[in-house]
């Protein structure tokens, strides 16, 4: 039976994107109406997969793994001399998805819900979101590279918009440079995903006598479906290093620019300070994740071998970013800028926990990316909350926010204190999964140093550092804010607490219960761990 | 001289009167272009003067033309050759009919750009010169025989200077002696190259076995190369390959915008057209098409970035996409990817410089900067430049990212045959030139959207509803044949595309 969900939930947000632009102009408040009925109708149909889901199954390298399975012929081509070229419609969930194909959903919906600020050009602002909104959907739950990547480089542009048309003073240079860095990660990807291409066949199509190349993600993680003396087949150098570790290399670079590694992050400070509040929020809770999911999916899948063989510079390249993000943290001046460093420190992390290859690093990656998304998209609220009020982030224009504003530096001091991994909070299930992984693997399966884990820890104290001082520094002591008597400086009002609680909540349930999360992921991990530690079944 | 007993020995194939009947049959495109240029000669010098009797009667020829080559490109099959004359000078297949239809319905669409008002009337000498384009470039394609090319590489060249003189401003008349001079001089090398293959082989058509005879060892190493450079640069320089490409940047700069877009099309399609045979023929090492293939797209790409001019840059960017069309001879076995990296380049170029005419006969603007602030006045067509833009640098959703997909491929799976170095690299620079090639499309939609206008709009000429359906057609074809490539591709396989 062919079940329409995965589609729905991609194209609902898309279509309403339609309807926004031919919305009329005057009334405005009903394309943000629109919006939220559609995000929050996307996240209703997420729960009914969430539902629907069966935790049991999830081998990442067949089909059978995958559930809500969508498959139409999209094209197929015959190129004479390369042969039969054919995409797919493939769409389906399995556990490296599921979980953030959910917070897709709920950062969307909070990030539409705080759009309240937005007051020019509303239509084309939603419109936009909505784009962008279905485009990340599509990258989670594509399973043809094509199909990936045409939703992957869709996202680009509406987010590229985004940034430049609502963003601060400097949009015009944070979008460019957000743009080209990402089209050349992007390129990098159609390099390689070219390569795979003419290297991997259909073994259902491919019966007798012509080979049917394909862009299936699932037939590629299988070392089978390599086609006998193809470039990706093993035997073929390009300066002097083999093609399939270019492969995992190009991947690996791709996608870094996107999470982001040091030193391909610079993009990221910039794009965050100028871009508006919800828009940070998508950007810090979501789209990085796209560079972590993708990483897994494709390079580690498809390329084990070059996981292996490159899993000690990848860890170091986590540590240096763990370390360098939280250093520029603590030289930040804008708390905007500080957020969005540890963002870079935190998705070190992430990089970590794939590196070692273990089922704790794994699973603490894919934890740290839904903890990290959650966190983050509320720290950047919180910035956003002054910044409203006062269009000011100095951290060193306030002091003593606490006496004007009680409520909003509770759920400031519980959003920092997750962030630096206070036990109870979804954060420190994450670092200490990650950084167990990375302590393990020497034992388990030789892949990292125990000293990684060690340097890795130094980062989790310098975030405590960072985030204690600027608490100190804006938030206690004396009251004083540079610019005015601070009668501007009034609490939360109820639609900050709307966008603020539900993401403290999810914290703090995520880290007392953090099952929820890792039994959904648990089978996929264990068969992903295994796929990447057969490197030696690829040829090559 | 190398006169050889076994060419004189070659059978004579008579020419009989039904074989002279049967070859004006498949002749009948061209004859019919060339009742079209003698009608409008005689409306021309008719008392006549409303142009519209000549655009309709050009619409009556290149109609006709489109449907007859369409009808050829379906009884020919896939694998049936016309041999014209018996006389090895144009040969007709599928495939030269399904170019042709791409170079006539390519032209029809430049005949519905409406004129810009610096060409004043009469417009009759206008649509003449455009036919007698249409019609070099028509028995260029079919060429065999290098008489036949240089004939037609004429018919395109003499036309094409006294079309970029349309304007008659003093810049488009130092353009028009410039693209003149250049031209003469690369006919001039190209008819020296001619006559060293005919001194060596005594033949210059492209059936013979003369290729080993200047490859045999009676001849210095140099001999071969000189030949086929001094030959090819006749044609690189219609295609506007680099280094043949210097005439491009003045000529499109100065040169009215219906014009220009007939030139980044109809001469360099039918130049591509016969490159592929001739390097099919000549079995041209993959070594110098990749080095020359990088050279161009490098060129014209980094060139671009510096522009002012949006009509400059297109230049370059016409010249950077020569470029990728030369990636697609590295495989000249298969010649479906150039036929479809040229149906797509017509559709977004055209595309492109459809609204660049358009903007510029609206408000009279011609640099980049001039197009700040203008997707407020229209959302539509700042839209439709985005897709072409994004065509034009090939990402997704647009059939410019399909067209590359398959020409990275090749180049790919050419690398896998031959384990060259050269040709990774070329693949790698495509692709690196796709990024550099983003940063100047996309100048002027940035600067319409994010940017404010500069001065007041001044309004010149009226909306034309034309323009917005033929955009709106383009932009439709664009993306419809990145969702559903295999409508294009089945029909240009339907005939077998090698020679």
């Amino acid at each position: 039976m062919q079940n329409y969900l995965l589609s729905l939930i991609i194209f609902l947000p898309l279509a309403a994107s339609l309807v926004v632009v031919l919305l009329p102009e005057k009334n405005t408040s009903w394309s943000r109406k629109l919006a939220i009925g559609a995000t929050a109708v996307q996240c209703l149909l997420v729960i009914a997969l969430l539902a629907g889901y069966k935790v049991s199954t999830g081998d990442p390298s067949s089909l059978e793994g995958f559930q809500f399975v969508e498959s139409v012929p999209w094209f197929s081509i015959d190129l004479s001399a390369l042969g039969t070229l054919s995409a797919t419609y493939l769409l389906g969930v399995d556990g490296l998805s599921i979980a953030l194909v959910v917070l897709n959903a709920v950062v969307m919906l909070i990030s539409t819900i705080a759009s309240y600020s937005i007051k020019e050009k509303v239509k084309g602002y939603y419109s936009l979101l909505l784009l962008l909104n279905g485009s990340i959907m599509g990258c989670f739950l594509a399973l043809d590279f094509l199909l990936f990547y045409l939703f992957f480089e869709f996202m680009l542009l509406p987010m590229f918009f985004l940034i430049g048309i609502w963003g601060g003073p400097r949009r015009e240079y944070a979008s460019i440079k957000f743009f080209l860095y990402t089209l050349f990660g992007s390129l990098l990807l159609l390099i390689v995903m070219i390569g795979l291409y003419a290297s991997v066949m259909d073994p259902v199509q491919t019966g007798s006598g012509s080979v049917v190349h394909t862009f299936n993600m699932v037939y590629m993680t299988d070392p089978a479906n390599l086609i006998e003396g193809s470039l990706l087949a093993g035997g073929y150098e390009f300066l002097s290093i083999p093609l399939r570790m270019w492969g995992f290399i190009l991947l690996f670079v791709g996608f870094a620019i996107k999470i982001p590694v040091v030193p391909l992050h610079t993009w990221l400070p910039d794009a965050h300070v100028e871009a508006p509040t919800p828009v940070s929020v998508i950007l810090a809770g979501v789209l990085l994740k796209i560079g972590a999911y993708g990483l897994m999916r494709t390079a580690y899948l498809m390329f084990p071998d070059g996981a292996t063989e490159y899993a000690m510079w990848v860890g170091i390249l986590g540590v240096i970013s763990i370390i360098y993000g939280a250093l520029n943290a603590l030289a930040s001046k804008d708390l905007k800028r500080l957020v969005a460093y540890s963002s870079v420190s935190h998705m070190g992390f992430v990089l970590l926990g794939l590196a070692s290859n273990t089922t704790e690093g794994i699973s603490g990656a894919l934890f740290q990316l839904v903890s990290h998304g959650v966190i983050s998209s509320g720290l950047f609220l919180i910035a956003g909350v002054v910044y409203d009020r006062t269009h000011d982030r100095l951290i060193a224009n306030y002091s003593g926010l606490a006496t004007k504003m009680p409520r909003y530096t509770a759920l400031t001091i519980l959003f920092f204190f997750a962030s630096l991994g206070l036990p109870g909070m979804s954060g420190f299930i994450a670092e200490v999964l990650t950084v167990l992984g990375a302590f393990v693997s020497q034992s388990v399966n030789g892949l990292l140093s125990r000293g990684l884990a060690i340097f890795a820890v130094i980062g989790l104290i310098l975030s405590a550092a960072y985030y204690l001082w600027t608490l100190q520094r804006m938030y206690f002591g004396p009251f004083y804010y540079r610019f005015s008597g601070g009668d501007e400086l009034d609490d939360l009002r109820r639609r900050e607490y709307v966008v603020l609680l539900p993401l403290a909540i999810l914290t703090l349930m995520l880290g007392i219960f953090p099952g929820l999360l890792l039994d959904l992921m648990n089978s996929t991990i264990n068969q992903f761990v295994q796929l990447v530690n057969l490197a030696s079944n690829w040829p090559g | 001289m190398q006169y050889s007993s076994e060419n004189m020995n070659t059978p004579i194939n008579w020419l009989t009167l039904e074989s002279v009947s049967d070859s004006l049959y498949w002749l009948l495109p061209e004859l019919l272009l060339t009742t079209l240029i003698l009608l409008l000669t005689i409306l021309i010098i008719s008392p006549v003067k409303s142009d519209k009797w000549q655009k309709g009667l050009v619409f009556f020829g290149i109609g006709p033309y489109v449907l007859v080559n369409g009808y050829f490109s379906y009884v020919l099959g896939e694998t049936q050759i016309q041999n014209l004359f018996n006389a090895d000078m144009l040969i007709v297949n599928a495939q030269a009919a399904k170019w042709k239809i791409l170079l006539g319905l390519s032209m029809l669409v430049v005949l519905l750009f409406p004129l810009p008002l610096t060409v004043k009337r009469p417009r009759g000498e206008y649509f003449l010169l455009l036919t007698g384009v249409l019609l070099g470039a028509s028995l260029l394609v079919i060429a065999n025989h290098f008489m036949m090319v240089l004939i037609s590489l004429e018919m395109i060249s003499l036309t094409s200077y006294l079309l970029t003189g349309l304007a008659r401003t003093r810049y488009s008349a130092e353009a028009a002696v410039k693209y003149f001079l250049f031209g003469a001089a690369a006919t001039a090398v190209m008819v020296y190259g001619v006559s060293w293959l005919y001194g060596i082989t005594g033949h210059v058509s492209l059936s013979g076995s003369e290729l080993a005879m200047l490859e045999n060892n009676f001849y210095p190493d140099w001999v071969p190369f000189l030949v086929v450079t001094l030959i090819s640069s006749g044609i690189l320089f219609k295609v506007a390959v680099a280094p043949w490409h210097i005439w491009v940047p003045d000529v499109y700069e100065q040169t009215p915008t219906p014009v220009v877009a007939m030139f980044s099309v109809i001469p360099k399609l039918a130049g591509f057209a016969f490159l592929i045979k001739w390097i099919t023929w000549l079995q041209w090492p993959v070594e110098e098409v990749a080095v020359l293939a990088v050279l161009t797209m490098s060129v014209g790409n980094f060139a671009a970035l510096r522009q002012v001019n949006v009509k400059r840059m297109m230049g370059y960017s016409s010249i950077a996409h020569s470029g990728f069309l030369m990636m697609a001879l590295l495989f000249p076995g298969d010649a479906s990817v150039l036929f479809f990296y040229a149906a797509v380049y017509i559709f977004m170029n055209l595309g492109a410089f459809l609204l660049i005419n358009y903007y510029e006969r609206m408000y009279r603007i011609q640099l980049i900067k001039e197009y700040d602030g203008f997707f407020r006045i229209s959302p539509l067509f700042g839209i439709y430049l985005v897709v072409f833009m994004v065509a034009l640098t090939g990402l997704p959703p647009t059939a410019g990212f399909t067209a590359k997909l398959f020409l990275f491929s090749g180049v790919l799976a050419q690398f896998q045959e031959s384990g060259s170095a050269l040709l990774m690299f070329t693949f790698v620079f495509g692709i690196i030139n796709a990024v550099v090639s983003f940063a100047y499309y996309v100048r002027i939609p940035y600067g319409m959207i994010f940017r404010d206008m500069h001065s007041s709009v001044n309004i010149f000429k009226k909306y034309s509803v034309l323009e917005n359906f033929l955009c709106l057609f383009l932009v439709l074809a664009v993306l419809l044949l990145f969702f559903k490539p295999e409508w294009l591709m089945g029909w240009i396989n339907n005939s077998s595309f090698a020679f």
